[in-house]
């Protein structure tokens, strides 16, 4: 068993609906909230420290999808996903979307509570608990992603810079070194994309980052969903098309407008701002949608590998456990008969399959880097950030203003700061918090 | 105007003048073309045309396009020669545009092929072919005019090109009627001395065969890529003697000579030494490497120019044959974006207007210097304000002469 792995025979909390949540919500509420959310979405896209909080939020989303994944493949499953989410506390905030400031739930727990002091803490101490978990998970995505991810960018970053110096300086002896160190960067970030995808659907599953590193496990599920892995990178590949033509636009917004070049900086900015601002209309749904679509082939393939025995219930997380046992998951399943498509699903599962799928995936995310980094930067050259985030898989941050008008390392050294000193005042709060336990230990 | 007459003309050409001037008196054109004499060798048999006498011309093209603001700014110049220096000795044209035509595109070769006819044009490549610009002139160049008006042979009227490019290859002869292959110019360029070598070593027979192979396909690709030349383009007995010497001095590995824009100005002033050229116009090109990515080879490469000319002034004020006895004229071929919106706003190819902002700088013998003139001209005027000061007919160019420049 995986040392991090919970046990499933720990003691289980038994199911008791944890808020009076409302499982349906108004279609006032809907109408109200829906472009509410989309639009602080579309604002998170503007800056890192958003989009990391972006990142948080559709991690959030991502479990929740995952959870609607088994509850959809239940026999025996609750009328509806709000019920079956609402059922217990440890679910109960996916009754709802998730939020981007306030409490999951926030009015039914404030309101619940029977005494003013408790409505006052459960209002402080609620008020911006989502801000919170989306900094915080968002932040531990977006580590894992950089860890696994950033030493190919760079590799990648390294070459172009190489292969152009070569190119200027007609350096020929060493045209081998920008070439070989971009295919390195290539065939690393490729390889890195075989895993990451699937790995950040199982930390966002668990809600615990180390499970991002469970290697042989991730490993396994790809290997077992080589047909969804070809839909992915489809999807991103495809999704990367137009974001090309967004990096390229702003070189032709002076073509033919003889006045362009007169115009103020503090005019430039707005027009770029609401450029951006509309290129999120893109970003966002893609980058959340390509998040959930992995999200549902994680939850597939683990409830498959669970029910065919190839995964055992101690590669579960416990909350996963908790889940599958609730909906009844954990039996074994005989397969029904196979409709064409799913032998067309199952083909991917052999080893003729599993190579061609092997090909194509691997194409897929050479698309993706071909296109996001290397034909983008061909005709609009943004330095480092050209080269250190892609934004459908790396962070979601899509804006970038001209170096003459804002140096954008200083949005990155904002976002750095903020999330830090949020880090450092979580462990003093901590600390605190456990001194005063010790005291009151001590006093008793 | 008072030039110095030319003294240059080698013994070895005068003495081949000689022979084959008089074979051609006693055989006549018409039976010495019969016989499949070279074309290139074509213009001698022309003893009408005068002996050039006029001053020698240095044409530099600043580019592949470069805006005034690095370039004659003096706070943001990055060719502190040019700049500071060079403004001094001549008249610079600070206004100077490509004017805006529908379907004229601001790029090197429609701008090089601007500089070189004195007249605007649409051009595609000769074969249609894709992101190629293989464009042929359409009326004749400045060095058809002066081989037309004088007894100049072509190899002392050179276009030295970048490697790089190789589509301007195909700009040593115009297809206008009276014009065309016969008062050709000669080019200088690595692509040249390319199909020289290798021509040498196909005949030398050293090569193993797939070297062998790869270098007839080769040769093979580069005949098959200008069809107008097919058959006819043998290189002048100068210009392999040329090309001979420089093996000679870097070998063949192309690693000992000079690489990029910093190569243009070795074969030139190499040139001025070996061919003594009456009219050689310098391509430069490396600052051209911004599209793709840094500002830097954009700001390098004018640098570069801007080093390489100091050379070129140099060597001609070193030598006898041109010391005060040349033109200088240094224009780009089109100028770059300056587009507020990106990080590095230096396309040039979307008809902006910084790209059509260009400028001229004439100086030398018979040009006002210290003057600066403020007024709007045309890339197309340099054409006729150059024969005008080298005394030859410019027929087809814009007739509108940059008077101001004239001492």
């Amino acid at each position: 068993m995986d040392a991090s792995s919970q046990p499933p025979s720990l003691p289980v909390q038994q199911p008791r609906m944890a808020v009076r949540a409302d499982p349906k919500p108004s279609l006032l509420k809907r109408t109200v909230f829906v472009p509410v959310k989309f639009l602080v979405g579309l604002l998170m896209v503007q800056s890192p420290l958003g989009a990391v909080m972006l990142t948080g939020w559709t991690s959030r989303l991502m479990q929740r999808v995952v959870l609607w994944t088994w509850w959809r493949a239940a026999k025996d499953r609750p009328k509806s996903f709000a019920e079956f989410v609402a059922a217990e506390n440890a679910t109960a905030g996916h009754v709802h979307w998730p939020n981007w400031i306030f409490d999951q739930n926030f009015n039914s727990k404030v309101t619940a509570e029977p005494l003013l002091s408790q409505k006052l803490r459960r209002l402080v101490t609620g008020l911006f608990r989502s801000l919170w978990e989306n900094g915080r998970l968002g932040s531990q995505m977006f580590l894992n992603t950089t860890l696994v991810l950033l030493p190919s960018m760079l590799l990648m970053w390294t070459g172009w810079f190489s292969g152009w110096q070569v190119s200027f300086n007609k350096q020929y002896e060493h045209v081998a070194v920008g070439a070989s160190v971009s295919l390195i960067g290539i065939v690393l970030f490729v390889a890195a994309m075989f895993y990451v995808p699937m790995a950040l659907a199982r930390q966002a599953s668990t809600g615990d980052w180390r499970r991002f590193y469970d290697f042989r496990l991730v490993r396994g599920l790809v290997k077992r969903a080589w047909f969804g892995n070809v839909l992915v990178a489809g999807g991103y590949a495809a999704a990367s098309l137009p974001i090309i033509a967004m990096m390229v636009g702003p070189t032709f917004f002076a073509q033919g407008n003889t006045s362009a070049t007169e115009l103020s900086p503090a005019v430039v900015e707005r027009n770029l701002r609401l450029y951006y601002l509309a290129c999120a209309l893109w970003i966002l749904p893609a980058f959340v949608l390509l998040r959930c679509a992995t999200a549902c082939l994680y939850g597939r393939t683990v409830l498959k590998a669970v029910q065919s025995g190839a995964l055992g219930e101690d590669d579960l997380a416990e909350n996963e456990w908790h889940s599958f046992r609730r909906l009844g998951l954990l039996d074994n399943v005989v397969p029904a008969k196979r409709s064409l498509w799913t032998e067309l699903v199952l083909w991917f599962g052999t080893k003729a399959g599993r190579i061609t799928a092997g090909f194509m995936v691997a194409g897929l995310w050479f698309l993706v880097v071909g296109q996001i980094n290397y034909a983008a930067t061909f005709f609009s050259y943004r330095f480092a950030f050209s080269w250190i985030n892609q934004p459908l898989t790396f962070l979601p941050w899509f804006m970038h203003l001209p170096a003459h008008i804002e140096n954008q390392w200083g949005p990155v050294g904002v976002a750095f700061f903020v999330l830090f000193a949020a880090w450092r005042i979580q462990r003093l709060v901590k600390w605190v918090q456990a001194k005063q336990e010790a005291l009151a230990r001590s006093g008793a | 105007m008072n030039p110095k007459p030319s003294s240059t003309l080698p013994r070895r050409d005068f003495l081949r003048h000689l022979a084959v001037g008089s074979s051609a008196l006693a055989l006549g054109p018409t039976l010495l073309r019969a016989s499949g004499a070279p074309a290139s060798s074509s213009v001698l048999t022309d003893v009408s045309r005068k002996t050039y006498t006029g001053p020698n011309l240095v044409l530099v093209r600043w580019g592949g396009g470069a805006r005034r603001r690095e370039s004659i700014e003096p706070g943001t110049t990055y060719s502190p020669f040019l700049c500071h220096e060079l403004l001094k000795r001549g008249t610079l044209y600070k206004n100077m545009e490509i004017t805006k035509l529908e379907g004229l595109n601001t790029s090197h070769g429609e701008g090089t092929l601007n500089i070189m006819t004195g007249h605007y044009d649409r051009y595609k490549d000769i074969e249609n072919g894709f992101l190629r610009t293989r464009f042929e002139p359409k009326v004749p160049t400045i060095f058809e005019y002066m081989r037309k008006a004088y007894d100049v042979p072509d190899y002392q009227t050179l276009i030295v090109n970048n490697e790089n490019r190789p589509d301007e290859e195909f700009y040593n002869f115009s297809n206008h009627l009276g014009f065309g292959m016969n008062v050709r110019s000669q080019t200088l360029s690595l692509y040249r001395y390319k199909t020289y070598l290798f021509q040498k070593q196909l005949a030398e027979g050293k090569l193993p065969d797939k070297e062998l192979k790869e270098k007839r396909d080769q040769l093979a690709k580069w005949r098959k890529a200008d069809g107008r030349a097919a058959g006819k383009d043998e290189m002048p007995p100068r210009m392999e003697e040329f090309w001979m010497n420089w093996r000679g001095h870097y070998g063949d590995t192309g690693f000992v000579n000079e690489r990029g824009d910093r190569l243009l100005t070795q074969l030139t002033i190499r040139a001025m030494t070996e061919l003594k050229p009456k009219m050689v116009m310098v391509n430069y090109t490396d600052c051209d490497y911004v599209h793709w990515g840094y500002m830097d080879h954009y700001t390098r490469g004018i640098a570069i120019m801007d080093e390489g000319l100091r050379q070129l002034v140099a060597a001609v004020e070193a030598d006898e044959a041109y010391r005060d006895n040349t033109i200088f004229a240094v224009i780009p071929d089109c100028g770059r974006d300056n587009n507020p919106y990106v990080d590095v706003p230096c396309q040039h190819h979307f008809n902006s207007r910084s790209s059509h902002e260009i400028f001229a700088l004439l100086f030398g013998p018979g040009v006002a210097k210290g003057q600066v003139v403020d007024k709007l001209c045309d890339q197309s005027q340099l054409v006729s304000t150059l024969g005008k000061m080298m005394k030859f007919e410019t027929t087809s160019a814009e007739s509108r002469v940059l008077e101001e420049a004239i001492a």
